[in-house]
Order: structure tokens, then sequence, then C-alpha cells
């Protein structure tokens, strides 16, 4: 999936979390090894913070659409699922961005059989 | 008095019956202010449905509707009048949440849709509960728990092949239903509040059920293979066997619990018999293995038979009745049970709450109410409503 396809698929999209507010593109969708991670919209922060959790396997490809908590339960936008990771597919996402631990710390908890 | 994790929460519960008011009881007992909103003269339908004190039906002392609105406030309106929307709509402006179970297009038709109420109160969040959901084509169809639970596919394969297939127990289904609606019901009521936006939860009865409750709907996605009524192929012993004074359940598929279990009867030979060392293997020759099996079970009892299996590590537990269920230590020991003082029928044992909640766990403060209780609190001193303007609504059949 290359940078390129995920910008077309978030082409032209706005975030219904900050209707109201400032109206803010989603700027954050990330590639981690074989799938996709989303993460929080700086464009709303400070304001409210609206996670952007919706990408979705389709056939070959990834696609990536709009956040069906902020799209509102009462409009029955489509609500979309991460797919189950792949086993420690997120590690790095976690461990790394998340807490800090740099590659080399996260190499020897690999190789400590602690991740 | 301590708050409580939902304390500032203002709830409308405009449903009758289990799934709708079990959905606004679970939001009650961690501390939300609910208002159940009762038709004038008979109430809510549950307050019909037993079990009464001595058997002697009467709607202030139903069993079923006691337990289902404890800790909520109640009043009576008669929604469908014109005074009544009037009202309707001034309780909802200063709600959080509504839930209601009408069939979808009632409360529209009557002006008190969430289109209708969201200008009024644009963070409110309602909670629509109804067997199908509020669009589709059965949306205005009319279902029982056992309906629900036979169109959710689960039912086709639970039984036995030669037999017709088995509904869930009474009131599982909409109590299951009313768990889905609180959840969801607590997701949009922290995103109105994160956001500012309302939103309808449109909970179907249907959806809850249909691959919620069960992974078997995934075999077909998966395999394509048709899931036959039968016993379930994870191994045996699988289910309900007897004993020498009831009955035993076992959960027992993988080799580890299999070999676990030989060694609680004193038999590991039986793990090593190749007529018994594998699941397939077991579940070709079940019946050889459970002739030994029930021979066992029926020289114990059925507490000496779960003690000595989970001494072991094998999942295994007693079917108790609802009499044994009263005196289990476990449950004793956490202090399950609770008594509600009613006016209706007095002190009683009943079961506690689902969970247990650290700094604010849920409590009993209120019981459920007698039909109108709550009418002056609510109309007098919250709504303004004088006491000649209360007489005149009575009169009129609005409350």
């Amino acid at each position: 999936m290359s940078g390129a396809a995920l910008a077309l698929g978030c082409e032209g999209g706005w975030i219904p979390a900050c209707a109201g507010r400032a109206r803010a593109p989603v700027l954050v969708l990330k590639t981690v090894g074989p799938g996709l991670r989303a993460s929080w919209i700086p464009a709303c922060a400070g304001r409210a913070r609206a996670p952007v959790l919706i990408l979705k396997t389709v056939g070959p490809g990834l696609r990536a659409s709009w956040i069906p908590a902020c799209a509102g339960m009462t409009e029955g936008k489509e609500q979309e699922r991460l797919p189950a990771p792949l086993l420690g597919q997120h590690n790095v996402d976690v461990f790394c961005e998340g807490l800090g631990y740099s590659r080399a710390e996260m190499a020897r908890l690999r190789e400590g059989g602690v991740i | 008095m301590t708050e409580q994790a939902l304390s500032d929460v203002r709830v409308l519960d405009l449903s009758d019956n289990v799934a709708g008011a079990y959905c606004a009881r679970m939001l009650a007992d961690y501390g939300a202010e609910v208002v159940k909103v009762e038709p004038p003269l008979h109430g809510d339908p549950a307050r019909r449905v037993g079990p009464f004190p001595a058997d002697l039906p009467d709607p202030e002392k139903s069993g079923l509707f006691i337990h289902l609105n404890g800790n909520k406030r109640g009043v009576t309106l008669n929604v469908a009048s014109k005074a009544g929307r009037r009202i309707l709509k001034e309780l909802a402006a200063g709600a959080d949440v509504i839930v209601e179970t009408f069939s979808p297009g009632y409360l529209p038709s009557l002006g008190l849709g969430f289109a209708d109420l969201r200008p009024l109160n644009p963070a409110l969040v309602m909670t629509s509960i109804t067997p199908f959901g509020q669009s589709g084509p059965y949306r205005g169809y009319k279902a029982s728990e056992a309906g629900v639970f036979a169109m959710s596919g689960r039912m086709h394969p639970h039984g036995l092949a030669e037999r017709a297939p088995l509904p869930y127990a009474p009131d599982v289904v909409w109590r299951q239903v009313g768990v889905t609606a609180a959840a969801a019901t607590v997701g949009a009521l922290f995103g109105a509040r994160l956001q500012g936006i309302g939103r309808q939860v449109d909970a179907s009865s249907l959806e809850a059920l249909a691959g919620n409750v069960d992974n078997r709907p995934l075999f077909y996605a998966y395999t394509g293979v048709k899931t036959p009524r039968e016993r379930w192929p994870g191994g045996i012993p699988q289910g309900a066997y007897p004993c020498a004074d009831g009955y035993v359940v076992f959960g027992v598929g993988y080799d580890v619990y299999f070999r676990r279990l030989c060694d609680a009867m004193g038999r590991p030979d039986i793990f090593r018999d190749p007529r018994w060392a594998s699941i397939q293997a077991r579940t070709r020759n079940a019946e050889e293995f459970e002739a030994i099996f029930i021979e066992w079970l029926m020289q114990r009892s059925k507490r000496e038979v779960f003690e000595l299996c989970q001494a072991h590590r094998v999942m295994c537990a007693p079917v108790l009745s609802f009499e044994e269920m009263l005196q289990d230590p476990q449950l004793k020991a956490r202090s399950f049970f609770t008594t509600l003082d009613h006016p209706g029928v007095g002190p009683l044992p009943a079961p506690g709450f689902p969970f247990k909640m650290t700094r604010t766990p849920a409590r009993e403060r209120l019981p459920a109410p007698l039909l109108g209780q709550h009418n002056v609190d609510v109309f007098c001193k919250g709504l303004g409503y004088s006491r000649a303007e209360m007489a005149r609504l009575r009169e009129g059949g609005v409350i």
C-alpha cells in the first residue's frame, strides 16, 4: 500500500467530530508492517480528540474511511472495525511510539522473550 | 452521600417489559437518576407478570417489575395526548438519555422522535430497543425473544438432530439485549459529552444476537460448512451428565483437560488408551467412554464431583437449582444477594448486581416505584406544574 493510495483514500474528507468547530482534514494515517495504524487527529487537539479507527482490508489493498463514533449512530453510516491484529503487529506503535522504547530496547526485549 | 459513576446522568425510561427496563436499570444501579415513565392506570405490562407474594396478582407487587425497576423513580404520562407530548418534551430537554421500546415510527408519529427532540437537547442520547431495528423490512414486526433467537441463526443448531431446536431459557435473550443497549448507551453518552453531539442508539435485538453470542456463524463464512444440529464437536465430555444427586456440566475438549479428568477419576490409563487419546478418537468412541464415566459419576454427588474436578483443574460445574444457587458459598462470600425493601412486598432477598466496581459500587438506593409515585416530585418540583394543573392533568387522563 503506497502513501499515494492512502492519500487518495483520505482525499476530500472532513472530520465530523469537528463539525461546528474547526473542520479539519484527516492528517494521520500510517503504514505499520502489513497493516495500518490510525492515530489521534492533531487537528482536533485541544477540541474533541477523535480517534481515527476506520481502516479495513478490501481485497488485496486497504481502504480508509471516516469515523463512525463521530459520524454518529443516528445517521446509520457505515461502522467499520479494525481487523484483528497479526501477532505483535502493533508492538512498535505501542512500545516505541506510545511508551518511548527505542528500537534497540525493542530488540533486546524480543531476544529476551519479553515481547 | 457518595457520588456514583453515573450520578450526574439523567435518564428517562419510556420502555416496557424486560430489555429496555434492564438497560435503564443498569444505568440506575451505577447512579444515574432514572425516571420511569409509564402509561396512566395500568402502567408497564411487566407489573402484571409474577412472581407475586402468596401468588396473588397485584400490579404493585410484581417481582419482575420490582427487580427490573429498582433505583428508579416513577411517573405516569400518556405520551399520546397533546399535554403528554408537551410534558415529555419538557422532560427530554433536561435529560441526558431516553430509553424507549416503542415500535419504530411511533414516537416520530407523535412528534417525539429523535429528530424532533434533538433541537431541544442537542446532546440527547436516545436508545431505541426493538426486535429488528429502526429500518429494514421487518422494522415493524413483533417478536418474542424465542422468535429473535430463532432468526439469529443460533437456534437452528441448538439441540439434537432428531428433536426440535431448543430456545434459550426465558429472559436470557432480552437481558442480553438490555446489556448490549446499556453498553451502547454509555458509549453514546461518552461521545455526546466529549463532542456535544447526541445520538440515537438503534439497538436491534436480532443484531445483538446474530453472530454476537456464538461463533458458529463464522464456521459457514470461513469453511462453507453448514452447522448441523448435533452435539458440539469439540470433544467429550461436553454438557450435562447425571451423577448421584443431579447433574454436573463438563467442558472438556483439549487433551490437557481430558488427561486431568482421567487423573481426577483415578484412571490415567483411559487417556493412554488409543480409543480416547485424541479429540477425534474420543468423539468417535464417545459412548464407550461415557459408559465408564457415568458409572463413576453416579457414585458421587455433584458437589463431590465439582470439588474433585476443580482440584485437578478440570472445567466442571454442578447444575444448581435456584434454591441451591441461593445458598451457594461463592455468591454468599461475595455478598451477591441483597435485600429489597419494597413498600408493596416488604423486605425480600433479591439478586445483586452483575459486577462490582471499586470506590463507587452499585447499590440499592430506591425500591421500584409504585405507579405514579413520583408524579409530584417530577412534575411539580422538577417542571414547575402546580397542584391545580396536576389535578387537571390527572382528570384528563394525561398522568
